[in-house]
């Protein structure tokens, strides 16, 4: 009971001081701008109807492919690897640690805030992309069923992707770079190859989730992909979340993290 | 006897750089000064007494018990942190607020503490401002009030006086002293020495990463006083004073920098270099701009005790 009242006072502190970042409106600035260009095409396919432009295709080519091949791998990485990060660049993790708070509550509670802040951030871009595209339909039942699966499949995504970065932070300064390295590195190349070595990232799994049949146009999201089944896909990415989660919070319970200022 | 503080053999380095090095030191209630030149070792000691890092040797208790990763042990310990960090986006007020839940206080109790807290170190009227909007001493301030939120029966403070104002320095130095009267545990560390004889007059002396002398600072302030110290006096008769001071036995030698109209003297007995000195300005109607002792600091201390 305690436990759960500890991250809870940690997670309610993180969330409300992340909405008021400066990160935080940035990012929130961003996850608008497909919203932004789909609002554009919208009012140009309305005032000119004799044009073939559709902002149901756009949605999976700019919308996805934004949301899905990019944002989501930035904002889990900024988001997730300042769980542990920002507090040793600050110098505030001493008021955390020296609290009767245990270092797993003070990870999860934080982790957790990160995480809906991130969470909002996307869903709430994503469910606005998906509403311009569909503003004619939208509360038909095929279409909230869509969004839904869309939301779901961001969630799952950031999930997998926050804790990976969470990972990272906790060990390593560095952890934005390295993070980039991955995404636009390692995550971005072996798209391109062949055969098993795809299941080697996370990206794999999220595009697996990804409905093909929305869009003939959103072909170049689903390049080279072997798809792995729907129940692999969300068992792999809700595994490798829990594995990075725990290791996260072996390493922040076991490591010494030396604060600036030692004399 | 049971020590609230008990530390056996204690090393700690950073790579190749020492910390501290094998400190042994057994407290009991009562207010202990920890005194040193900057980068002696107090911040690391302190850091490991806090459970911030882990020591390389040895063994530290507090109440009993491990520190590193006994955060329950933080119910009955307060810390007060070096370094000026905190949240930029945050009033006082909320830092408060959270800091007393994590403390386990609910609703109107938790409000009361963190009121009585920041009451304690006069920041009650400012605290809606956001701490980025806090001076050095405010924060410093604030800091202080989080480390007593708890009422704790241990308080760590490193170098709590820093950039706080003369008046509250006093109303912080008696604050310490009202904590030591109920009975309770406080180490101050500091390089300043006057700043920790307000408080106490147990010193425990680390130079070098090693406890270098223990005991009543009386006999520190002895062996301060005994040891040469070189006095500054800027005037419009400088030379005069120097004609003067040359006749006493406690004047070891003189210097002069005629262009800045000062006079240097080393002396071995600063009282009696003072009364006299008092003496000729009266006497002689001197018109003095300035005092300054150069050397009057720890490590001029230090530097004499290790004889350097």
């Amino acid at each position: 009971m305690i436990f759960n009242k500890d991250i809870f006072n940690i997670f309610s502190f993180f969330f409300k001081t992340g909405l008021r970042s400066k990160r935080t409106k940035l990012f929130f600035f961003f996850s608008f701008i497909p919203v932004i260009i789909l609002i554009i095409i919208k009012i140009y396919e309305i005032l000119h109807p004799e044009n073939k432009v559709s902002t149901l295709n756009l949605f999976s080519d700019i919308g996805l492919t934004f949301y899905f091949q990019l944002f989501i791998q930035l904002l889990s990485l900024f988001y997730g690897s300042s769980v542990i990060n920002d507090e040793i660049e600050n110098n505030t993790l001493v008021y955390l640690t020296t609290s009767p708070v245990s270092k797993s509550s003070i990870l999860i509670g934080k982790f957790m805030a990160n995480f809906v802040i991130s969470s909002i951030i996307i869903l709430v871009g994503l469910f606005f992309s998906y509403l311009i595209s569909n503003f004619s339909h939208f509360f038909e039942l095929r279409s909230l069923k869509e969004i839904f699966i869309f939301c779901s499949i961001g969630l799952l995504a950031i999930l997998a992707y926050f804790s990976l970065f969470t990972l990272i932070g906790s060990f390593l300064k560095k952890s934005v770079l390295i993070g980039i390295v991955f995404i636009f590195g390692w995550e971005s190349m072996v798209q391109f190859l062949p055969g098993t070595t795809q299941k080697l990232t996370i990206i794999h799994f999220v595009k697996s989730l990804l409905p093909t049949g929305l869009t003939q146009k959103g072909g170049f999201l689903m390049f080279q992909l072997k798809a792995s089944s729907t129940a692999e896909s969300v068992i792999t990415l809700l595994f490798l979340s829990i594995l990075f989660l725990s290791l996260s919070i072996i390493i922040f319970y076991k490591k010494e993290y030396i604060l600036s200022d030692n004399s | 006897m049971s020590f609230i503080l008990k530390a056996e053999k204690l090393s700690k380095w950073y790579g190749n750089i020492l910390g501290i090095s094998e400190i042994s030191i057994e407290i009991t209630p009562g207010v202990y000064g920890l005194l040193g030149p900057n980068g002696a070792g107090k911040s690391t000691f302190l850091k490991i007494a806090s459970g911030q890092l882990k020591q390389n040797l040895g063994s530290i208790k507090i109440f009993g018990e491990d520190v590193f990763n006994n955060y329950k042990l933080f119910s009955k310990v307060g810390f007060c942190a070096e370094h000026d960090s905190y949240y930029k986006e945050v009033s006082g007020w909320e830092f408060m607020l959270f800091s007393v839940k994590c403390h386990g206080f609910k609703g109107k109790e938790a409000e009361q503490a963190a009121e009585f807290a920041l009451n304690k170190v006069g920041l009650v009227e400012d605290k809606s401002k956001l701490i980025s909007a806090y001076s050095l001493g405010m924060r410093q301030k604030l800091k202080l009030a989080l480390s007593i939120i708890h009422d704790p029966e241990f308080l760590i403070l490193d170098e709590p006086l820093k950039g706080i104002d003369p008046i509250w320095r006093v109303k912080i130095i008696e604050m310490i002293k009202e904590f030591e009267s109920r009975g309770k545990t406080i180490i101050v560390s500091s390089h300043i020495l006057p700043e920790v004889e307000a408080m106490t007059n147990n010193v425990i002396l680390i130079h070098q990463g090693k406890i270098f002398a223990q005991g009543d600072i009386q006999e520190i302030r002895d062996l301060i006083d005994s040891h040469p110290h070189k006095i500054s006096v800027k005037c419009n008769k400088h030379r005069l004073i120097a004609n003067k001071m040359i006749n006493y036995d406690f004047v070891l030698n003189i210097q002069f920098k005629d262009k800045e109209n000062e006079v240097i003297i080393n002396t071995d007995n600063r009282e009696n270099f003072f009364v006299s000195l008092m003496e000729i300005v009266v006497d002689n109607n001197v018109d003095v701009q300035e005092i300054t002792s150069p050397d009057d600091n720890l490590q001029a201390v230090f530097d004499y005790l290790i004889g350097r």
